[in-house]
């Protein structure tokens, strides 16, 4: 379950971001009830062929919700796969709907803080 | 066994339910704040908007403000999800059987729809369980992010009115039904406040009390900042 190696990443200043934000996140992590009614308010997944990775409740499951699951302990692979996430899976137009008012734009924002601080951030296209 | 489940269980898990429920919404107040001036802004709204409209005008309107929302994209799910949850919290209240006990215990009854009545209720409910089952095997986006978890809920959701239903038609062992039908009732209530289950507690705070795009009620509180750099 554990990444193996998490060297490169200061995994102190993760929890420390995480912790500061706990209560509220793990919250919102728990409302959650996986129904996936927040899907069509994407504009990225009705217009990316309704890949469910453009949901946004998979998108904060699989970002804040897996560095709340390691508390942090995340390997670099695993980190750049978040801020895959949360920089060019999400424009963080705030317009996601959640029938429970979790505030998703809110998560995606701290993971991108957290990618901020290690960092890992959006990368532009390159031509 | 028996015994337990219809005595002393059913007053501990009432008493966590309230408790935990308590618990549960002080946490929520002490997550957001008070919110300074509304930051509402009236979004497209015509200003002929203003004079009074008659009865079929203002249904005209409250449908053309629901096609704006979710209930447009997904009109059954959000049918069945509906009447899944009145049917759940309500239909327990309205049988018969039920009633009697709260008479028995409290000297007062709520009032009960007839047997037959009932039973369609929970058939209706029994019915919803299944769409929300098929709907996580099947599409492949609810599928994506289902965990055994999520399972394990939906069954400590029907496995109470299963149980009812077995025990009003005496299918199988009528005691052991009972068992099963009230031991699940007693967990399901423990698991309201501490399990996915809270979404029951906060559907009610977070959409009406949280200012929000899409809030159902007028919001005054927003979330708490802690953001530390």
């Amino acid at each position: 379950m554990t990444d193996t190696n998490t060297n490169d990443i200061d995994t102190e200043a993760i929890k420390m971001t995480l912790d500061s934000e706990k209560n509220k996140m793990k919250l919102w992590l728990k409302v959650c009830a996986h129904c996936s009614l927040c899907a069509e308010s994407c504009f990225l997944f009705t217009t990316k062929g309704r890949d469910p990775k453009y949901m946004p409740s998979h998108k904060f499951i699989n970002s804040i919700g897996k560095l709340y699951k390691k508390k942090g302990k995340v390997s670099r692979k695993t980190l750049e796969e978040i801020g895959d996430i949360v920089w060019n899976r999400c424009v963080l137009c705030t317009r996601c709907y959640c029938p429970f008012g979790i505030d998703i734009p809110e998560m995606i924002a701290l993971g991108r803080k957290i990618c901020r601080t290690q960092d890992i951030y959006r990368k532009y296209d390159e031509e | 066994m028996y015994q337990c489940a219809r005595g002393p269980l059913v007053w501990a898990s009432l008493i966590i339910f309230i408790i935990g429920t308590i618990f549960q919404v002080l946490r929520f107040y002490s997550l957001t704040r008070k919110a300074g001036l509304s930051p509402h802004v009236p979004l497209l709204k015509p200003a002929q908007d203003e004079e009074r409209k008659l009865f079929p005008g203002r249904i005209l309107e409250i449908l053309k403000k629901a096609g704006q929302t979710v209930i447009a994209v997904h009109p059954v799910t959000i049918t069945v999800s509906t009447i899944f949850h009145l049917g759940l919290v309500f239909v327990p209240f309205v049988v018969m059987g039920h009633n009697d006990l709260i008479k028995l215990t409290f000297g007062f009854s709520l009032p009960s729809v007839s047997d037959h009545i009932s039973d369609i209720l929970t058939m209706v409910v029994l019915l919803s369980c299944a769409f929300f089952l098929f709907r996580r095997i099947f599409l492949f986006r609810v599928r994506a992010i289902t965990t055994f978890y999520d399972y394990l809920l939906l069954a400590l959701a029907t496995v109470p009115f299963l149980s009812g239903f077995f025990a009003f038609h005496q299918i199988f062992d009528y005691r052991t039904v009972m068992t099963v039908h009230m031991i699940s009732g007693e967990l399901m209530l423990i698991a309201i406040p501490f399990t996915k289950l809270s979404h029951m507690i906060f559907f009610c705070l977070n959409r009406f009390l949280v200012i929000n795009e899409h809030t159902i009620g007028k919001g005054r509180r927003a979330w708490q900042i802690r953001f530390q750099s």
